[in-house]
C-alpha cells in the first residue's frame, strides 16, 4: 500500500516533468484502453538504460510493477494485458480490470512521470459486427447456414466482441423486420466471453384465413409471436443491428398454373390447374378474393358471364408454400346472324330466295378465315363464306345469293354455324326461305 | 357478287347430291338418338363444324334400306350437324330439350306462324318449329282464308300438327292396259270445305269415275278418303304414269304412280284376285286372304294368270307367311 501512495505522490508531485510516459497498445475510438488488448508502456526521455513502471488499478488499488529494457531511445515494458477475472491470461504480465477502470502508471525514472488511462468495451473482432442466420438441418441436426427462409427453426447471430463488457453473459437485441413488419429479437451472448449473441427463431408459412395470401409467421421457441407478415415472391427477411444488417430471401414453392391467361367464351367449361408441382399436397383456390370448396390441383371454371377472374392458387407441398395467379377472360359467345347485303339489317323471315344476304359475325377473338352457311336437310350443301373483319370483333362475309349462289329456294331453310374450336358450344342461326 | 361465285366454289366435300341418306326428322333433341336410313350397310358419319364425331350405331333392316340408331353425347353442342352416308348427307338441327318441336304438315310453300317464327313449308310440306313450351297460335292461310290452330307445347316433345293432307294412292301399283284402278285420295282441310274442289289429272285417253260422294263437305282437320275409279286404255304404252288431283281450295296437288305393264307380279295377281267371280279385278284392295291363298296353291307348279311364268311353291309360301302377319 505504501507503494501505491508513493505512485499517487509522484503522480501529484511530477506531473510537469519531461519524462514521456505512455501506453501502447489497442484502443477504442474515445481512446480508452480496449479490455482484454495487450499493451506496453514506453518512456521516453529518460537518461537511464533500464528501470519499472508500476501500474496501478485505482479501483482495486492492485499495483503491477513492469521492467523497463532499452528500445532504441526509450525504455519499453514486456507486454501487459488488461484483462477480466474470466478471461484467459494471454501474457506473464496482466492487470485484472473492469470496463471503466482508471489505470495509472507511473515511473521514478529521470524526474519521474506518471500518466492515466482508462479501460474502455473491448474491440470488435475482425469483420464484426458480423450478423447471420442459420436453419436447422432436420436431416443431420446441424445448424447450417441459411439461404433463405422458410419454415422451420432459425437461429438469428451477431458476432461483436465489443459486445462482450462483463463475465456473465449479455443480451442485446436485433429487429426483424419483413416488409412493413417488424420485431426485436432478444440475443444472448453464447458464453461468459464468446462476443457470439443469438436467438432462436421458428418460421412458419400459412395460408391466410381469408384473403389469397401466404402469410410468414416469426414465433420464438415458447411460441410466443414475432412477427407476422403476408408474404410474396421477392419479399425476404431483414436482420438489422446497430446498421448492419443481413437479408434472406422468403423461400416459396415454385408454383405453375396451366393455362396461363386463359381466355373462354361463356358457356365452356374448363379448368385451371397447377403444372408444377405434379403433385401437390394440398391446393387452396380463389377466385376474384373468395376462397372455393374445390380444394384438388384443378379447378373447374364455370363461365356463366363475360367478366374477369383472378385465380390465385396456394400450393402446398411438404412445408412449403407457394402463391401463383392467373386470369381467366370469359367472353361472349360469337354470334352469327344474316344481314340484308342491300341494308345491312337483319334478314327477316322468310327471307326472299334472290335477295343478297351477307353473314355477321360478332364477339370473335381473334382471327375467322370464314364462315360455313347451308341448307337445312338433304343436300346440305354446306359453304364457306369468306369473311372479313369490319370492327373489334365483328366480320363480315361476302354477300351471296341463296337462290343463285347456293341453289336453294322457297321452302329450304338456310343456316349459318360457328363451331368454336374447343367444340364446346356453336353459334347457329337458321332462316327460312320463301 | 363475282367474289360470291368464287368463294362459293370453296364448297367443302359434304352434301354432294344424291339419294342414299335419309333422317327421320331435320330438327332433332339433343337427348334423343338419331334415326337415319341408308342403303348401304355401312354406318352413317356424324360431323359437326367438319369435325367427326363419334356415334354408337344399331342398325335393322327395313326393306331395301338399313335403319340406323345412332346415340350421340347429350352433351355434344347444338347446332347444325352433318350426318353423311358414302353418297350423300343430311343437315340436321340439334335443339335443347328445353323447348318443344312442332312439326306442322301443310301444303308445299305454305307460310306458317307460331310463336313469333315464320317458316315456309317445303317441298313435301313440312315445315319444324322449335318454340318455349306454351300454349301457342299456329297461323296460316289457305284459299285466302286465315287458319288458326292452338297447339300445346311441351318442352322435349315433338308435337305434330297437320294442317293439310293431300296424299294419293292406286289400288296397285302395277296394272294392265284396259284395267280398271282405284284412285284414291285421303286428305285433311284446315278448313271446313263446303265441297270439296278436286279435279284429276290423268293421262291422256284415261277415264275416270267419281265415288259416290267424292265432292261432298270436308269438315275441318278430319281424315277423309274420296276414290275414283280409273280405265286405263287398252292402247296404254307399257310405262310409269303420274296420277294427279289438283285440291285448288287447299293449295295442294296429291301425286302417285302408277305403272302399266302386260305382266304383274305374283302377289299383285293373288292380292287383287276375284275368288268368286274367278278373274283379276285390280279394283279390289290388295289384300292376301285365305281364299286367295287356297287359289293360288292350286297353281303351283302352273303358270299363274297375266304372270307369263310358272308360280312356285317359295312364293306361295312367302304370300303364306304374308298372309300370317297380317291384323
Amino acid at each position: 500500500m505504501r507503494g501505491v501512495y508513493a505512485v499517487l505522490l509522484v503522480l501529484v508531485a511530477f506531473p510537469a516533468l519531461g519524462l514521456g510516459v505512455s501506453i501502447e497498445g489497442p484502443r477504442n475510438p474515445d481512446g480508452t484502453l480496449a479490455m482484454c488488448g495487450t499493451f506496453t508502456v514506453t518512456v521516453a526521455g529518460a537518461a537511464e538504460t533500464t528501470g519499472h513502471v508500476t501500474l496501478v488499478l485505482l479501483r482495486t488499488s492492485e499495483v503491477l510493477r513492469v521492467s523497463l529494457e532499452c528500445d532504441g531511445d526509450r525504455l519499453k515494458s514486456a507486454p501487459v494485458q488488461i484483462r477480466r477475472s474470466c478471461d484467459p491470461a494471454a501474457t506473464q504480465l496482466s492487470l485484472v480490470a473492469e470496463i471503466g477502470d482508471a489505470i495509472a502508471i507511473a515511473t521514478e525514472l529521470g524526474a519521474g512521470g506518471c500518466a492515466v488511462e482508462r479501460v474502455g468495451k473491448r474491440l470488435s473482432g475482425p469483420g464484426e459486427p458480423a450478423l447471420s442466420l442459420r436453419r436447422m438441418n432436420n436431416d443431420t441436426m446441424d445448424w447450417v447456414t441459411a439461404e433463405s427462409v422458410e419454415p422451420g427453426l432459425f437461429s438469428a447471430g451477431l458476432n461483436n466482441l465489443a459486445l462482450d463488457s462483463t463475465c456473465a453473459p449479455e443480451t442485446t437485441h436485433l429487429t426483424l423486420a419483413v416488409g412493413q413488419a417488424t420485431a426485436r429479437l432478444v440475443l444472448v451472448e453464447e458464453g461468459p466471453v464468446a462476443g457470439r449473441f443469438s436467438g432462436e427463431i421458428v418460421a412458419q408459412m400459412q395460408p391466410d384465413a381469408e384473403d389469397p395470401e401466404l402469410v410468414l409467421h416469426l414465433l420464438t421457441t415458447d411460441k410466443e409471436p414475432l412477427l407476422r407478415a403476408v408474404v410474396r415472391e421477392g419479399d425476404a427477411l431483414a436482420l438489422t443491428w446497430d446498421g448492419v444488417d443481413l437479408r434472406r430471401p422468403v423461400k416459396f414453392l415454385p408454383v405453375e398454373l396451366s393455362p396461363v391467361d386463359l381466355v373462354l367464351p361463356v358457356g365452356c367449361m374448363a379448368e385451371v390447374r397447377v403444372s408444377v408441382p405434379e403433385r401437390p399436397d394440398e391446393v387452396i383456390w380463389f377466385v376474384n378474393g373468395v376462397r372455393q370448396a374445390v380444394e384438388g390441383p384443378s379447378l373447374p371454371v364455370c363461365p356463366d358471364a363475360p367478366r374477369t377472374l383472378d385465380v390465385v392458387a396456394l400450393v402446398r407441398q411438404g412445408l412449403l408454400w407457394g402463391r401463383q395467379q392467373t386470369t381467366v377472360t370469359i367472353v361472349p359467345q360469337v354470334r352469327v346472324s344474316f344481314i340484308s347485303a342491300e341494308t345491312g339489317l337483319p334478314a327477316n323471315e322468310p327471307w326472299r330466295c334472290a335477295a343478297p344476304l351477307q353473314v355477321k359475325v360478332e364477339h370473335v377473338q381473334g382471327e375467322l378465315e370464314s364462315i360455313l352457311v347451308g341448307k337445312l336437310g338433304a343436300d346440305p350443301r354446306p359453304c364457306k363464306l369468306p369473311v372479313a373483319r369490319v370492327g373489334d370483333g365483328v366480320w363480315l362475309s361476302i354477300p351471296f345469293r341463296p337462290a343463285a349462289d347456293l341453289g336453294v329456294c322457297g321452302g329450304d331453310v338456310l343456316w349459318v354455324q360457328y363451331v368454336d374450336f374447343r367444340g364446346c358450344y356453336t353459334a347457329y342461326v337458321v332462316l327460312p326461305l320463301r | 357478287m363475282k367474289s360470291a361465285a368464287v368463294a362459293l366454289a370453296l364448297v367443302a366435300g359434304l352434301g354432294l347430291g344424291g339419294v342414299g341418306l335419309e333422317v327421320a326428322h331435320p330438327v332433332v333433341f339433343s337427348t334423343e338418338p338419331l334415326v337415319v336410313w341408308t342403303a348401304g350397310d355401312v354406318p352413317p358419319e356424324v360431323s359437326l363444324g367438319g369435325i367427326p364425331v363419334p356415334a354408337l350405331w344399331e342398325r335393322s333392316q327395313e326393306g331395301d334400306l338399313t335403319r340406323w340408331t345412332g346415340v350421340v353425347s347429350p352433351w355434344a353442342p347444338l347446332g347444325v350437324w352433318m350426318v353423311c352416308s358414302d353418297r350423300s348427307c343430311q343437315a340436321v338441327l340439334r335443339v335443347s330439350p328445353d323447348v318443344g318441336l312442332v312439326e306442322v304438315r301443310a301444303g308445299p310453300g305454305a307460310l306458317l306462324c307460331l310463336a313469333g317464327q315464320v317458316r315456309v313449308a317445303d317441298r313435301a310440306g313440312w315445315a319444324t318449329f322449335a318454340v318455349a313450351p306454351g300454349y301457342h297460335e299456329l297461323l296460316s292461310e289457305f284459299g285466302g282464308e286465315p287458319v288458326r290452330r292452338w297447339v300445346t307445347v311441351h318442352a322435349g316433345e315433338r308435337t305434330q300438327v297437320t294442317l293439310v293432307l293431300a296424299q294419293a294412292g292406286t289400288s296397285t301399283p302395277m296394272a294392265l292396259p284396259g284395267s280398271t284402278v282405284i284412285l284414291g285420295v285421303s286428305l285433311v282441310s284446315p278448313r271446313e270445305l263446303p265441297a270439296l274442289g278436286a279435279q284429276l289429272r290423268l293421262p291422256p285417253g284415261w277415264e275416270a269415275v267419281p265415288s259416290a260422294g267424292v265432292f261432298d263437305p270436308v269438315r275441318v282437320g278430319e281424315l277423309t278418303v274420296r276414290v275414283w275409279m280409273v280405265r286405263i286404255p287398252g292402247s296404254a304404252a307399257l310405262e310409269e304414269y303420274t296420277l294427279a288431283v289438283d285440291l285448288g281450295d287447299l293449295g295442294v296437288q296429291a301425286q302417285t304412280t302408277l305403272t302399266v305393264a302386260d305382266r304383274l307380279p305374283a302377289r299383285v295377281v293373288v292380292c287383287h284376285w276375284d275368288v268368286g267371280g274367278d278373274q283379276l279385278n285390280l279394283a279390289l284392295p290388295c289384300r292376301v286372304t285365305y281364299n286367295r291363298l287356297r287359289w293360288a296353291a292350286t297353281l303351283v307348279g302352273q303358270e299363274l294368270p297375266f304372270t307369263g311364268r310358272v308360280f312356285t311353291q317359295t312364293e306361295l309360301e312367302s304370300l303364306a307367311a304374308e298372309w300370317q302377319t297380317e291384323p
